[in-house]
């Protein structure tokens, strides 16, 4: 079962068939072909499962379980609107549907969410169940709000009609369970004023020339290399920790959601806490600044966040990201978690300036102040 | 001087194979070259693709067979340095003197107008047994940059690839030719070079904290090669091809 799940995750999931361009600092996923007649491009980004699982986790601390619960529920809901509106766009026929689940919760199986590993759909009922062991991030966070969300959001699109998903896991994270029931209301009725892909989308994330002054290097180096391993969970590793791959939405719309709820303040404290946490345990084993920030260089652009250039002077450092992912819903994330790396490699507090972005050419810039 | 081929049986043909110079590479690639093929060897600048092309040619001279190397970026006086840094320094200038390894290099000036008669020459010397020309892709941004490229220049520069290679296969030798990876290898700076020779070696890195260096062979025609990269170092015997994976 694993050696077929690799296999698929290679010559199906995500390279080097869906990713049509890969190469340092720019991740684009390409989806279509098989269910629709357009081909569908979206900015896709890696990332460390702990970041989203140590957020989740404090978040708690500050909501109660059921205002943190429906928070993380509104971001998977979120992020897989966008993601159907950039990737899948038109619904498959409906003697597809069922062969068009299959295919996408084998799809999601292979990236890490294995809750998908089986799955039923009783088309009467209009219910769906999946069931799987180990699925990941809430595997750790223990809150499956937002897997949950973005399958709601998913089967309601394809269905077209309105289904909440929820769990019945049991000995977590050993049996899992997630179950998507019709609910009242009809028709998949996505908050279109603010999940519309902006019109500058295509221009602004799929830039034709990246060259880069200086060897960077793109995710596909690091498979090249064996630097990113399946582990026995049936998860991608690198350096130790869980990777997963995301439409480059997520990020932004943790922001968004969070100040919906006023919480702002809070990410721009925690972010750069959890990101300088996981950083410092990659950086273990490195002693000098120069080698600290090779890495992060080559993490930051194989991980798709764009083509990283550091400038320091005396107490400022300015980051200039080149043909980074760019959405509606800003890089405050972004910032804010390279204000964590930094903080890590130079073992020193900073402070975000500013975010500027530069639409031509695709730029974004950092500036952080060392705070003493 | 007896020439020692390595003899394989691919189903279909018994194939003649030069040596690499490197055993381990010859290992992944059932021995050598095939005879009379065109190598495409790539690769970031510094990854060690001119020390490669150093054991090609010390294998040849070993066996006493006539061996060019032609350099289109660097002068002589650079590629001896190079030479020098290595255990078998005193071995390959020895070859030199003996006119068994010929270096030949060329500035940008030069080889713009020389590149058509460079080629004549090499088809009218027989004795040439392995050549190397490094690097390979300088020739077409020379005689056409990059920024001026039109479909018909581009359709032009093909064409003498495709002549210039049919010269090299002609004759009774292996060819190594260099090609730099420009840092977007998709620029046609490549000229679809890939495509049109007999095999490609990728020689590459990745830096995360230390500096690893893996060499891979994508394509090898007429050869069952080995699917997977190697890790390599650099040191004073040249390249050496670590175990394991």
């Amino acid at each position: 079962m694993v050696d077929n799940i690799k296999k698929y995750f290679f010559e199906k999931m995500i390279f080097p068939k869906r990713f049509i361009i890969n190469k340092p600092g720019a991740i684009i996923n390409r989806l279509g072909g098989r269910f629709n007649f357009s081909n569908n491009q979206m900015r896709s980004i890696f990332y460390f499962e702990d970041s989203i699982v140590f957020l989740q986790n404090e978040t708690e601390k500050i909501l109660n379980k059921t205002e943190n619960y429906e928070l993380w529920y509104n971001i998977g809901r979120d992020t897989m609107i966008r993601y159907i509106l950039l990737g899948i766009k038109k619904r498959p026929p409906k003697f597809m549907i069922n062969t068009v689940l299959q295919n996408i919760f084998l799809g999601f199986c292979t990236s890490g969410f294995t809750a998908t590993r089986d799955f039923f759909y009783d088309p009467e009922k209009r219910v769906i169940i999946l069931k799987g062991r180990d699925n990941i991030v809430c595997r750790k966070s223990k809150i499956p709000a937002q897997f949950c969300g973005g399958i709601s959001a998913l089967v309601s699109f394809l269905l077209n009609d309105s289904f909440y998903a929820s769990t019945e896991c049991n000995n977590c994270p050993c049996e899992c369970k997630i179950i998507a029931k019709k609910i009242p209301g009809s028709g998949f009725n996505p908050n279109m004023e603010d999940m519309e892909i902006e019109r500058d989308y295509s221009r602004l994330n799929f830039q034709e020339n990246s060259e880069s002054l200086g060897v960077f290097n793109s995710f596909s180096d690091l498979m090249k290399f064996k630097k990113l391993k399946f582990d026995q969970d049936e998860k991608y590793s690198f350096m130790n920790h869980a990777v997963l791959a995301t439409n480059s939405d997520l990020f932004g719309l943790i922001v968004y959601n969070f100040k919906k709820i006023g919480k702002y303040d809070f990410l721009k404290k925690t972010i750069p806490l959890i990101s300088r946490k996981i950083t410092d345990e990659l950086l273990l084993d490195q002693t000098n600044i120069e080698s600290k920030l090779s890495i992060v260089k080559n993490i930051i652009s194989a991980f798709g966040l764009g083509i990283f250039y550091f400038e320091r002077s005396e107490n400022s450092i300015i980051i200039r990201l080149k043909n980074p992912p760019i959405t509606k819903f800003g890089f405050d994330y972004h910032a804010f978690e390279i204000q964590g790396i930094l903080e890590s490699v130079f073992n020193n507090n900073l402070k975000l300036d500013k975010i500027e972005t530069i639409k031509k050419p695709v730029v974004i810039k950092l500036y952080y102040t060392l705070v003493q | 001087m007896k020439k020692d081929k390595i003899i394989t049986n691919n189903g279909f043909k018994k194939f003649s194979r030069e040596g690499t110079g490197i055993k381990e590479v010859d290992s992944m690639i059932e021995g050598g070259f095939p005879e009379n093929s065109v190598i495409g060897l790539s690769g970031p600048p510094g990854v060690g693709k001119s020390i490669f092309t150093m054991h090609f040619l010390l294998e040849g001279a070993r066996k006493g067979e006539k061996c060019l190397y032609i350099n289109l970026e660097e002068p002589e006086k650079n590629i001896n340095n190079l030479i020098m840094q290595f255990d078998f320094s005193d071995e390959f200038k020895r070859y030199i003197n003996e006119g068994k390894i010929i270096i030949k290099c060329y500035s940008y000036n030069e080889y713009e107008q020389i590149y058509l008669e460079l080629f004549e020459k090499i088809k009218e010397d027989n004795s040439l047994k392995r050549i190397v020309i490094d690097t390979f892709n300088c020739f077409f941004s020379s005689i056409l940059p990059e920024d001026n490229i039109s479909g018909s220049g581009f359709k032009s520069i093909k064409k003498t690839i495709n002549e210039i290679f049919s010269i090299l296969r002609a004759k009774n030798s292996v060819t190594l030719v260099v090609l730099e990876d420009i840092y977007n290898k998709e620029s046609t700076v490549y000229y679809n070079i890939p495509h049109l020779v007999d095999g490609m070696i990728n020689l590459d890195f990745l830096e995360l904290g230390t500096i690893e260096r893996r060499i891979f062979i994508p394509k090898m025609r007429w050869t069952n090669q080995y699917k997977e990269s190697r890790v390599f170092e650099i040191n004073v015997k040249g390249i050496n091809i670590l175990e394991g994976e």
